[in-house]
């Protein structure tokens, strides 16, 4: 991994996790449901052309399996809530239903494309 | 349960999200990318978070669909592999994961900055009037 591909993907998480804390909020406030899908479109969808996309794509991957920006959203989800002081235990439910609900749907696709 | 509703909830975003997006991108390219975030994680975020079907309280740590979605993928590219394989996949992918998650956790500290500032702004406007 050289490290222009480090700063890459390091400013591909920065951007994305920035912008879907600051922005969808606001659109779903402004707009209600539909500012939701809207950030989902504007967020999502730009930063994943961005990160994954396009031939020089900011997110590298330095393995075979896929390290998706979506550990971004996740991770600074959690942080940001976490920063501002909210509790992690009561999550714990929560982040187990995750990590389940993740690998029992990696192994449903796995096994319908088999 | 709550604990089996929110796994659901999470099992149908990571589903959703990881089947159905390579159909976007295949058909249409880089605008599938729009595409795929506006069909695929506009409903999903609906359900999973607009009327928090995956329970996420208000005082606890806020967890992600896009969580599952990382281990969906994650999953994906390690099942049905040999263990070596799959110990030698993800000490490969730790140098993507913790630079991914480090820009992560400074676009928050920034985000939380720019609010902070949005904040004293819009106090300091009110005090004025």
């Amino acid at each position: 991994m050289n490290n222009i591909s480090i700063v890459t993907t390091f400013l591909g998480g920065m951007v994305f996790s920035f912008l879907l804390q600051v922005i969808w909020a606001r659109l779903v406030r402004k707009f209600g449901s539909f500012g939701g899908m809207l950030a989902a479109m504007l967020i999502s969808g730009t930063m994943w052309i961005l990160n994954h996309g396009i031939s020089r794509h900011l997110v590298y991957q330095s393995s075979s399996v896929w390290i998706d920006m979506s550990w971004a959203a996740a991770i600074g989800g959690i942080c940001f809530s976490l920063f501002m002081g909210k509790s992690l235990k009561k999550a714990t439910p929560n982040l187990f239903a995750a990590t389940i609900g993740g690998i029992l749907s990696g192994l449903f696709i796995n096994f319908l494309t088999k | 349960m709550k604990f089996f509703k929110s796994i659901i909830g999470y099992f149908l975003a990571g589903f959703t999200v990881t089947m159905f997006w390579g159909k976007f991108t295949l058909s249409f390219g880089l605008l599938g990318g729009w595409l795929a975030a506006f069909f695929l994680v506009g409903p999903m975020w609906y359900i999973n978070h607009h009327h928090n079907f995956v329970s996420n309280k208000k005082d606890a740590v806020f967890i992600d669909m896009g969580l599952a979605i990382a281990v969906c993928n994650l999953t994906v590219g390690l099942a049905d592999k040999k263990l070596s394989y799959q110990i030698n996949s993800i000490y490969t992918a730790l140098p993507t994961l913790i630079f991914l998650g480090l820009g992560a956790v400074c676009g928050v500290v920034a985000a939380l900055y720019a609010e902070k500032q949005i904040y004293k702004l819009k106090t300091k406007d009110k005090i004025n009037e």
